[in-house]
């Protein structure tokens, strides 16, 4: 794939998720392409009109048949890397999206590294894995179920400032 | 004792909220009904919250009242859900009982107006620091 084809698969995947957290949420505010707190969220979409819980989602991009040729660890490992990253991101919830590389290729699923090391040290929240096929209705489907995190204070001040400075990319006004 | 009142309606709103966004391809009637059930279970926070001890009655439009009347209370000046919740309750009974014909189209403005009272509810909720309203 030529580098404007993955750009337009990304932008068509941060739609998909997109329709995907406001039809689970209620009325979200949902941000694209995030700064949140310093690191780079594709999807951030904050529950109850902006008042409630935060999700954050980081993508994994497509890298072609998951099975072929070895790009089955590719993807495991780099899916491992954004749960571990995402870990000690301040959101109640936390996504990774796994994006299909191949319409006939629906084989993704998280494995046990990817199971152990989605949890919190505590316990209290897991990383949740999504798959986003986009040749699929609806394109979707949830791997891992996540699990929320502890809230906080920095997290409930960081949602009011980022909601107060910036425009959602989705929301319903009143 | 408040807060944990504020959950359960909030929690039932919310459920009904889900269960309206589930049907409204294809169900209109149901996912209409269950939008307005969605805003009185809102209001029914928010009164809890403003200090109303009871609100379990088939009289909305005194539910509608007693909101306004709470929030004139504490000053607050936004009252435009109080409008559309109102605006709600007067297509509860012609969309569960009445013969006339409600359009599909009536039933997409409910789910819109609905939308629209959720925004208000929780920004309301939110800004009057009501006991539970956040978790």
């Amino acid at each position: 794939m030529i580098e404007t084809q993955v750009q337009q698969e990304l932008g068509r995947a941060k739609n998909a998720i997109q329709e995907y957290l406001i039809r689970k949420l209620v009325v979200p505010k949902v941000f694209l392409d995030a700064d949140w707190n310093g690191t780079q969220v594709d999807v951030l979409a904050i529950d109850r009109a902006g008042v409630g819980d935060v999700h954050a989602v980081r993508m994994v991009p497509p890298q072609g048949r998951f099975i072929e040729d070895g790009a089955v660890v590719l993807i495991a490992r780099q899916v491992l890397e954004a749960v571990k990253e995402l870990k000690s991101l301040p959101s109640q919830y936390r996504h990774v999206a796994v994006l299909s590389g191949d319409p006939d290729n629906h084989r993704f699923c998280p494995s046990d590294p990817i199971l152990q090391e989605s949890f919190a040290e505590d316990g209290v929240g897991r990383v949740g894995v999504l798959y986003v096929d986009l040749t699929l209705e609806p394109p979707v489907e949830v791997k891992l179920k996540p699990e929320r995190f502890r809230s906080s204070k920095e997290i409930v001040e960081l949602a009011d400032r980022y909601v107060a400075e910036h425009t959602a990319n989705w929301e319903v006004r009143e | 004792m408040i807060a944990v009142q504020v959950h359960h309606y909030l929690d039932r709103a919310k459920d009904f909220f889900e269960g309206m966004k589930f049907l409204k391809d294809d169900l209109a009637y149901s996912s209409a009904l269950l939008g307005i059930h969605c805003a009185i279970s809102y209001c029914d926070a928010l009164r809890i919250g403003l200090g109303s001890t009871k609100v379990s009655s088939d009289d909305h439009g005194s539910a509608a009242d007693d909101l306004k009347k709470r929030l004139s209370d504490r000053r607050f000046e936004n009252l435009r859900g109080v409008e559309h919740f109102r605006s709600l309750l007067s297509k509860k009974s012609r969309v569960a009982y009445q013969p006339d014909a409600v359009r599909k189209h009536d039933c997409e403005l409910i789910l819109k107006d609905t939308e629209r009272f959720v925004v208000w509810a929780e920004e309301t909720g939110k800004r009057l620091k009501i006991e539970g309203w956040l978790r």
